[in-house]
């Protein structure tokens, strides 16, 4: 029936609970008092029944009648309360979850974003937490406060005729029993019903978005009928649906009053051999409804509870993932790691495949970069050119051999001191709807409006940013939907060079672009050459003969190293690329 | 009202259930108000005491539970009688809407996209079938629980039945407005989770360029407006549901005291018995049920009746008539085009603007000839209105009349299907759907008369038949979007098998063979050109090896024809064919390098 969450799960959220645990036990408090008022009110009614109505009594009915009055208040008012306070603190509760989960899975390694598509995520942060949300507005929470009323209700009705509540207690079984297996056979019904409305509309959909093809084979009374078969299978599961839902309905009523006959005919025997009273009996049938309708509704809400249950399941996934942080946690960090100044960069017998059962992507690459030197990556698709730089920036992690910068083991370097060290130049564009400030800056220290300036004067996007309605403030859209692929590119260069990092990573794009982009492009890549130490996967002529040391990979091997020069006389791979390309 | 009227016309269609309904209705009803007589009646039998009664007292008991099951039957019944056709109106809204779609013409999608059509016939049909089911429903429950009750009540104290009714109905309009305010913060609440959503996708698109410079707290920071503003709303919504809703409950309980009080004075003056009062409890509380349900009704009805508009205007979008239209072409001769000017209809401009007149010709003075059995092959830059010229001849777009013949008739005087019968399209973006790759090639075949092709030949003619083989379920393998994953290539392929299955007259192939190799290219060719065919071809196509083989070659340009003739023709005489021969060549000997 009901999947009891793991301990561990709960212990995930015990900190955004107690920071509201105020709010909580003011919830709480009021608990007594209702289940009190709950019991008080239908005592008071079998006094002023018994004492003034049946013996027609007038004297003393206004003492009744405000203590009654009274009970009701304090009911209305504790019932709320409770209601309020404590719901209150859970919305606060899950809307602090859900601002961690979002933080979290911004810290998240990029071997997580491979096999996790993205709706999953959004379902987690959104859906899942809104399940939670609507089984606590639908009365989960009221549901515990019910229980204690039902039960102290049961116990005060026993302790004032334990013979009716043994026949009330009859009715209880059956009336579960029916209710529970209606509601089952209901949600299958409803489940079938909703798997041919996806199915419909699957349809739907694609027939009109295929219209034109739909009507160019004048397929449009055949397309139809096949609608109708659709929308007619509908019916059938809904009027299906109907009839269960409409007989649930009619039943539990129907078992209420039937009850109710029950109770006053065998009381009616009670009551002539004057071991009950009337009042007893009126008060009886009024408390039975107060009875049987939390019992038929905890049904509905075992549903919505296995809803919320499954949601913090699926959020407990994101809070057992590890962090990229907590990756790194694993190894050293005592590395007295320079990030002012680069000096080397060696690789030694590097090997690396991304997951364990697959074939390894970098096998045995060495090759060592001094300061101020520029190399070339050249290879085809799946040489390991791109395992290199993502590596170095410690998108990726766990590799054999020794990667060493500045002297010190990279595995050893913490990722956050690498951020500021390497400029990442790549072909994929992101940008933020803020201004082109923001989008350069991004907000990192010691970035001030004059960086960004020289930024963009350094990869010649200054200028096309002067002649934009209101320059640097001037708000991007859509992630560059507003500016052309090239003036968007510029900006991610810029963005890359704002931090003055001395060792620039560049991945040039291999996608054809048009020529007004390709010689802007062309002209930052140029500039960033003349002063800083660079790899480049290069995919341009031009770019590769700038190189001091070219490196060709293949298959995760370097198959070729030198200058351009050298290596044409060879006569190997990297002069047979060249050839080839020459002749176009 | 049209959209009333509209409706009553889907209603009126089941009103024998409805009045059936309404008929197990009344009886539920009239069974309900009862019953509390019954019960009341044993409890003053009881409460004097008289033991000579007891017979009376056990037959009450027959009636209520009686009563009871009787009730039960008659519920279920009048739900059912009125649930079903609120589903049968939505079964027939949803055919008939998806009816008019199938009919509506490409300057209809132009202007409506096909997102917020799939809204209407899915989402907003749920408004139009509440109304016809529940909400019918309920306008005649409410109606009848809202006179029997207070009749009944009225019989046993009129005074005490004012007492009672003025505060249900004080309280159902005070909790009547917090739901409309409920509901408003509900809508805010909807916004501001949706722009969460979109916010969460857009900053995990860039999650590596956030964790690579580090900016995490400034995203979240962001992403938290939204996330407070949504909590925001839910407290508002608690605050109302907290104090606000339970008002009805207390209500009902407040109003047993007032029973029990003025009712024990009116006891005391023996004007009403203790049995009475009893039945009064019940009554109170049957006549404060109802009040929940109107505020409902009157939410289902607001909500159905703009569900209602949003479907009347997909449902009284006019199409063309076609009854006043020649139904059978033939083509035996030729197809001529003479003069045909067209533009695409600009809807965002207003006739009576000046800019009207200067509407951009998309074809100008477009005249040539295909004879019978011809090979053809429209050639032109990106924009020249091959495709357009293309949409013409199967009529997607409307003509001017006295533009295209065919055997010497105005197609404008003939229905769109007998076009199209003959003249079968196969466009550039192969349009596969969710089926077996066997339907998508039989597709638009049913009961045409006409002679058809068996499978193999088709498959064997595009190629395609030794891939088929391959496939783990042959041709019951399901293709389309949540089919295996085929090439650009292979869906091309499958598309012309389709278009060769019905056999047409005038076979129209755009820009089909791109995503093949040379050699399939080839091929294909072989079995489209063969000299037994006489099947009438139109390629529009940039490819040399089309080119040269055809009878004729259009060469188009900014909309008009510059050029006709066979490819050696048009090389002596036509300098810009010559010049995009050239340009051909080069180009192709280039992919041939990346291949």
């Amino acid at each position: 029936m009901l999947n009891f969450v793991s301990l561990g799960a709960l212990s995930h959220f015990l900190p955004f609970i107690k920071r509201y645990k105020k709010d909580y036990l003011l919830g709480l408090l009021p608990v007594p008092i209702t289940v009190f008022c709950n019991i008080a009110f239908p005592w008071l009614i079998i006094q002023i029944i018994d004492q003034q109505l049946v013996v027609k009594q007038w004297e003393g009915m206004s003492y009744w009648v405000t203590l009654i009055l009274l009970v009701l208040i304090c009911n209305y008012l504790s019932g709320s309360l409770y209601n309020y306070f404590v719901q209150k603190a859970a919305l606060q509760t899950i809307a602090d979850i859900r601002k961690d989960l979002f933080n979290r899975v911004l810290h998240f390694p990029k071997s997580f974003y491979d096999v996790t598509p993205m709706g999953s995520v959004l379902t987690r942060i959104t859906s899942d937490l809104e399940a939670i949300t609507e089984s606590l507005a639908s009365g989960v929470l009221a549901m515990i406060k019910d229980v204690l009323v039902t039960i102290a209700l049961f116990i005060f009705l026993a302790s004032i005729s334990w013979k009716l509540t043994l026949i009330t207690l009859f009715i209880v079984p059956p009336m579960y029993w029916i209710t529970s297996k209606l509601r089952r056979s209901l949600q299958k019904s409803q489940l079938a019903s909703r798997k041919v409305l996806s199915h419909s509309t699957g349809y739907l959909q694609e027939s009109l978005q295929g219209i034109k093809t739909v009507q160019l084979y004048n397929a449009e009374a055949e397309s139809q009928t096949k609608y109708a078969l659709f929308t007619q299978n509908f019916f059938k599961h809904q009027s299906k649906s109907n009839l269960i839902d409409a007989s649930l309905f009619s039943i539990i009523e129907g078992i209420t009053t039937i009850s109710i006959g029950l109770i006053i005919w065998y009381g009616a025997n009670e009551i002539l051999m004057a071991t009950l009273s009337v009042g007893v009996l009126i008060g009886f049938i009024q408390t039975l409804d107060k009875i049987f309708v939390p019992i038929r509704d905890f049904t509905s809400q075992i549903a919505s509870i296995q809803r919320a249950v499954a949601a913090l399941s699926n959020i407990e996934a994101i809070y057992l993932q590890k962090t990229e942080m907590a990756l790194d946690d694993d190894k050293l960090k005592t590395s007295p790691f320079n990030d002012e100044v680069f000096d080397t960069l060696v690789f030694d017998r590097v090997y690396f495949s991304y997951k364990n059962d697959t074939d390894y992507v970098l096998k045995g690459v060495s090759f060592r970069i001094n300061k101020g030197e520029k190399f070339a990556l050249v290879g085809s698709t799946g040489s390991g050119k791109s395992t290199i730089i993502r590596l170095l920036t410690k998108s990726y992690t766990g590799y054999s051999g020794s990667i060493k910068l500045n002297g010190v083991e990279l595995r050893e370097i913490d990722k956050e001191a690498l951020t500021n060290f390497f400029s990442l130049m790549q072909q994929e564009v992101y940008l933020f709807n803020e201004t082109i400030t923001f989008n350069i800056a991004l907000s990192r220290d010691g970035v001030d409006h004059k960086k960004v300036k020289q930024a963009a004067q350094y990869v010649f996007a200054d200028s096309f940013i002067g002649k934009l309605p209101n320059q640097y403030d001037f708000k991007i859209t859509d992630n560059g939907a507003n500016l052309s692929a090239g003036q968007g590119q510029l900006i991610a260069f810029a963005r890359a060079m704002a931090t003055d990092s001395q060792f620039v990573l560049l991945d040039e794009a291999t996608s054809s672009i048009d020529s007004v982009t390709e010689h802007m492009i062309q002209k930052a890549i140029k500039q960033v050459f003349k002063d800083k130490t660079l790899i480049a996967i290069a995919h341009r002529l031009s770019t590769i003969k700038e190189s001091d040391q070219i490196l060709v990979l293949d298959k995760g091997q370097v198959i070729e190293k030198g200058s351009h020069e050298s290596l044409l006389a060879l006569d190997g791979s990297y002069a047979g690329l060249v050839n080839a390309e020459r002749q176009h | 009202m049209n959209e009333l009227k509209l409706f009553s016309r889907y209603l009126l269609q089941h009103k024998y259930s409805y009045l059936l309904g309404i008929v197990f209705l009344f009886a539920t009803n009239w069974l309900a108000v009862n019953i509390p007589l019954y019960i009341g009646s044993s409890i003053d039998i009881l409460s004097d005491k008289v033991l000579d009664e007891y017979d009376l007292l056990v037959s009450n008991i027959y009636y209520v539970v009686g009563f009871a099951l009787l009730m039960v039957l008659s519920r279920t019944v009048s739900r059912m009688l009125f649930f079903n056709p609120g589903r049968l109106v939505e079964k027939d809204f949803k055919n008939d809407a998806y009816q008019k779609l199938t009919q509506l013409q490409q300057d209809y999608y132009q202007k409506n996209p096909v997102g917020g059509l799939i809204s209407i016939v899915n989402n907003d049909i749920n408004g139009i079938r509440a109304m016809a089911g529940v909400g019918m429903m309920n306008i005649f429950n409410i109606m009848f629980t809202l006179s029997m009750t207070p009749i009944k009540m009225w019989q046993i104290s009129p005074s005490l039945t004012l007492y009672c009714i003025a505060p249900i109905i004080l309280s159902f309009l005070i909790v009547n407005q917090a739901i409309n305010a409920m509901r408003k913060y509900l809508k805010q609440r909807m916004l501001h989770l949706q722009s969460l959503s979109s916010q969460t996708v857009n900053y995990l698109n860039g999650v590596e360029v956030i964790k690579s410079h580090q900016i995490q707290p400034w995203v979240v920071h962001q992403f938290d407006k939204d996330n407070q503003a949504v909590l925001d709303l839910s407290i508002k919504q608690l605050r109302i549901r907290s104090f606000f809703i339970p008002l009805l409950e207390y209500t009902d309980a407040g109003v047993k005291i007032l029973i029990l009080s003025l009712g024990g004075m009116m006891l005391m003056k023996s004007e009403i018995s203790l049995g009475q009062i009893t039945a009064f409890l019940t009554y109170a509380a049957l006549f404060a049920m109802p009040m929940m349900s109107l505020g409902r009704l009157i939410a289902t009805i607001q909500m159905g009746l703009v569900s209602l508009k949003s479907m009347s205007r997909i449902l009284s979008e006019p199409i063309q008539v076609q009854t006043e239209l020649k139904q059978s072409l033939s083509f035996e001769k030729k197809v001529s085009v003479t003069n045909l000017n067209f533009s695409y209809p600009d809807l965002s401009i207003p006739i009576s603007s000046s800019n009207n007149n200067e509407k951009k010709l998309v074809l100008k003075g477009i005249s040539f000839e295909i004879q019978k059995g011809e090979k053809v092959a429209v050639l032109g830059r990106v924009g020249s209105g091959k495709t357009t010229l293309v949409n013409c001849l199967n009529r997607l777009n409307e003509i001017p009349s006295e533009s295209i013949f065919i055997d010497g008739e105005d197609i404008n005087g003939y229905t769109k299907q007998s076009i199209r019968d003959i003249v079968r399209t196969v466009t550039q973006e192969a349009f596969l759907f969710s089926d077996t790759l066997k339907n998508n090639v039989l597709f638009g075949s049913n009961d045409k008369g006409l002679a058809v092709k068996p499978l193999d030949d088709v498959l064997k003619q595009s190629a395609m038949q030794n891939e088929v083989l391959n496939f783990k379920e042959g041709i019951d393998t399901l293709v389309g979007e949540k089919g295996i994953l085929l090439s650009g290539g292979q869906k091309q392929r499958i598309s012309l098998a389709r278009g060769l299955f019905t056999p047409s007259k005038l076979l129209i192939l755009d820009n089909v063979l791109s995503a093949v190799d040379n050699e399939t290219e080839r091929y294909l060719l072989d079995q489209l050109l063969a000299f037994e065919n006489d099947l009438t071809c139109l390629f529009v196509s940039h490819r040399q090896a089309v080119l040269e083989r055809v009878d004729k070659i259009l060469l188009m340009e900014e909309g008009e024809i510059v050029a006709i003739g066979s490819h050696q023709e048009l090389l002596l005489s036509s300098l810009v064919y010559r010049n995009t021969w050239q340009s051909l060549q080069t180009q192709e000997s280039e992919e041939n390098l990346d291949a």
